[in-house]
């Protein structure tokens, strides 16, 4: 249950890996940390990345993992990747929507609808 | 000096009000942060100030936000330094007072999110957090002292709207 391995479940469909959190807390900072460093490592090759973030599953998220976002949205669209969002509840939407955060960042309901957003964009 | 999200620090102490029901100091280290926290959200939620979910994932947020900002960017970690954290209760109306060792802020230095070039910093986003979820902030001294207050409501800022 504490297994650090274990907060991020990463799926791939096609060529767009789907991250979903299996934690409902992300506010500490150890889960933040281990959170972070198992996106970093699917990011370790931003390069052309197509990376869903599933937030389905979380409850609390602090300011600390906004910017940890932050900076992944940036190291993957420096890099000609995609990066979307998904899944996230009202009360933590209100998050991103006060910090302008659902400006930058591409946020859709659900993961039919992200997938969806990808396919679109890939046959432009 | 004014920040981007309009924090003026105050230079007089704002008053408590109503019932002090806790009032303790605890050193700065993530563990006792967090026991502070569940202290804090048990204390609030026994007398009823956090009425449903939304209302409590906003509130367990703003003191996560407040309390990591005393602890790690106040007293920078050390543990050695205390965090003094008071709690207010009038009816459905509470306030946290947080005060730590550290060297304050400047509140020019926060992010405004109006401001597009900001929206890429890694940082500065939890001050906007609060203001935007408790119903009056309060900086004073100098920026390490702060009162935050919040009327209990269901639905989370269904009331502001309706206002």
């Amino acid at each position: 249950m504490t297994d650090p391995k274990g907060k991020v479940n990463t799926v791939t469909v096609g060529d767009i890996v789907i991250a979903t959190f299996m934690e409902s807390r992300i506010l500490d900072e150890t889960t933040i940390l281990h959170i972070m460093n198992e996106l970093g490592s699917i990011a370790a090759e931003p390069y052309k990345l197509k990376l869903l973030v599933d937030f389905a599953n979380v409850e609390y998220l602090s300011s600390a993992v906004l910017g940890k976002i932050v900076a992944l949205h940036k190291k993957i669209t420096a890099e000609k990747g995609q990066f979307k969002l998904c899944g996230i509840k009202p009360a933590i939407l209100q998050v991103f929507q006060i910090t302008k955060l659902d400006k930058l960042l591409e946020i859709h309901p659900d993961q039919a609808k992200a997938l969806n957003a990808f396919k679109t964009k890939k046959f432009f | 000096m004014a920040s981007g999200i309009g924090i003026v620090f105050e230079t007089q102490v704002p008053a408590g009000f109503g019932k002090t029901v806790l009032d303790e100091v605890f050193e700065s280290s993530y563990p006792a942060k967090a026991q502070m926290i569940l202290k804090l959200l048990d204390l609030l939620g026994a007398q009823g100030l956090l009425p449903d979910q939304e209302e409590e994932t906003k509130m367990r947020l703003c003191l996560d936000e407040v309390l990591v900002n005393a602890v790690k960017h106040g007293n920078k970690l050390d543990p050695t330094k205390k965090v003094r954290v008071a709690v207010y209760v009038d009816g459905l109306r509470w306030g946290i007072r947080v005060e730590d060792e550290g060297p304050g802020f400047d509140p020019s230095a926060i992010p405004n999110p109006e401001d597009p070039e900001s929206l890429l910093l890694e940082r500065g986003r939890g001050v906007l957090i609060i203001k935007s979820f408790m119903d009056e902030v309060h900086y004073y001294d100098r920026g390490n002292r702060i009162l935050m207050i919040r009327t209990a409501q269901p639905g989370g800022d269904a009331k502001k709207e309706t206002q």
